[in-house]
């Protein structure tokens, strides 16, 4: 059957974006984090990591795989809508996180799905108004009708899997499967780290093969960590230098000092990476199409639009030349 | 039915390339004109400007407008920013309201000054 539970946008799969979405919806506490690597430095800096997102160009070829059939405490839905699957992944790591403060949208929304099935569970992701209204703040502002580009050609299909750590195992979600994959026993300890390997291989397969692929981590508010881990390094400064003396307490000191240096370091790179995701989203959800008028007229009054038109037709008739002969 | 043409059409970004920018916003005058257009809440000074035309966000919206001039909204497009569709002549697309838009300039300044059609949305003051 069809749906029709209203337009889903497609939106930029980027950390500043999925962030924001994050606490627009009400969880606090949470940010997502680019991985470009899976080795384990790079993965135990981002700790503690509620999910990974494995973001790649959907392939037809989908395979059904054999899903766990006792995993009632794991929130699991369907996928039903295309361009909802990177909220849905992202919803899916949230909901199956019990340390979390959701906020009063999700909370609700986790008690009122509780019973539901996964289909209906992913029917009511593509339902709910608030959801819907938050991913589709992401889209990029259009003055006038665009006739509506829906994903047809496989280029266009982004399809989104979570990995989640709950009650001892390591879980794939995916949407486009009947349930959870359980992937075997893992520890909230390790879960990241036998993740990796699974994770690696699915790169190393869709690499050979061009197909696009990203992975993101859905992680602690980095800012509130660290501001938490400052005041009480802090802290412990404080009470080592009442009681100085000893070469033991100077030693002590010094290693509270750098850290304490470090966490303020720290803190301004999430500092200037937030700045520079507000601004991001800000560009993304403004028109520019006036400003690009403006810089055309502009162009043209330069007496630079012609020179630059001519030039853009001889590059085109160039390359429709050199397609045209390498087809015979 | 004849096998469908794959012939590329120009484009906003054969345009708006980065030299072409880089000339255009070294001059003063021209950054003064396009601040007003920067989103309302970022500061609207050169630095950003400059920023923003190299931002991805950016770029991904002078495609997105390219797309839209190719997929048949350019008479919408025309009216909205009122530019006369008789002077594309037969040019299709992009290349059609480029070449309008040349056009548009060339009559405003061959006739004496005062309509000048380029900053008529210039001077909404708050």
């Amino acid at each position: 059957y069809t749906m029709s539970a209203g337009n889903w946008c497609l939106i930029e799969s980027d950390p500043g974006v999925f962030t924001e979405l994050i606490r627009s919806i009400g969880v606090q506490g949470v940010q997502v984090e680019e991985l470009y690597s899976l080795d384990e430095g790079s993965l135990s800096v981002l700790q503690p990591v509620h999910g990974l997102i494995f973001l790649f160009k959907w392939q037809k070829d989908l395979q059904e795989r054999k899903t766990a059939e006792n995993a009632s405490s794991v929130f699991f839905a369907n996928q039903v809508i295309n361009n909802a699957c990177a909220t849905q992944a992202i919803l899916s790591i949230l909901l199956n996180t019990p340390e979390l403060n959701l906020g009063e949208e999700l909370t609700n929304f986790k008690a009122f799905t509780q019973d539901f099935t996964p289909e209906l569970r992913g029917l009511a992701i593509s339902n709910s108004e608030k959801i819907r209204t938050v991913h589709n703040s992401f889209a990029r502002p259009e003055t006038f009708s665009i006739e509506e580009k829906n994903a047809t050609d496989d280029d266009d299909v982004f399809h989104f899997v979570a990995y989640i750590h709950k009650d001892g195992r390591l879980w794939e979600l995916d949407g486009l499967q009947e349930g959870p994959i359980n992937l075997g026993e893992a520890s909230a300890d390790d879960w990241l780290f036998r993740a990796a390997p699974i994770i690696q291989a699915r790169i190393e397969r869709y690499s050979s093969t061009e197909i696009r692929f990203n992975l993101m981590a859905v992680v602690a508010d980095k800012t509130v960590q660290y501001t938490q881990e400052l005041a009480a390094v802090d802290e412990q400064r404080a009470m080592l230098m009442s009681q100085m003396q000893s070469d033991q307490v100077s030693g002590d000191l010094a290693a509270l000092d750098a850290r304490s240096s470090e966490l303020q370091m720290l803190l301004a790179t999430e500092q200037e990476k937030n700045e520079r995701y507000r601004t991001e989203n800000i560009r993304r959800r403004h028109n520019f199409v006036p400003f690009i008028v403006k810089l055309l007229r502009l162009l043209a009054e330069k007496h630079q639009l012609q020179p630059l038109i001519a030039k853009a037709k001889e590059t085109v008739a160039a390359k429709n030349k050199a397609n045209a002969e390498s087809r015979k | 039915l004849a096998a469908p043409r794959q012939r590329e059409q120009i484009g906003l970004s054969h345009i708006i390339t980065p030299d072409a920018l880089n000339l255009l916003l070294s001059n003063d005058q021209v950054v003064e004109q396009l601040l007003p257009f920067l989103p309302e809440t970022l500061p609207h000074t050169a630095a950003e400007l400059r920023t923003t035309v190299r931002s991805p966000q950016f770029s991904q919206a002078v495609q997105a407008f390219s797309a839209a001039l190719g997929a048949g909204n350019l008479n919408a497009v025309m009216q909205q920013f009122g530019v006369d569709p008789s002077l594309a002549g037969s040019a299709q697309g992009v290349e059609a309201f480029l070449t309008a838009l040349q056009q548009s300039q060339n009559q405003s300044s061959g006739s004496s000054d005062a309509s000048n059609t380029g900053s008529s949305n210039m001077d909404t003051s708050n």
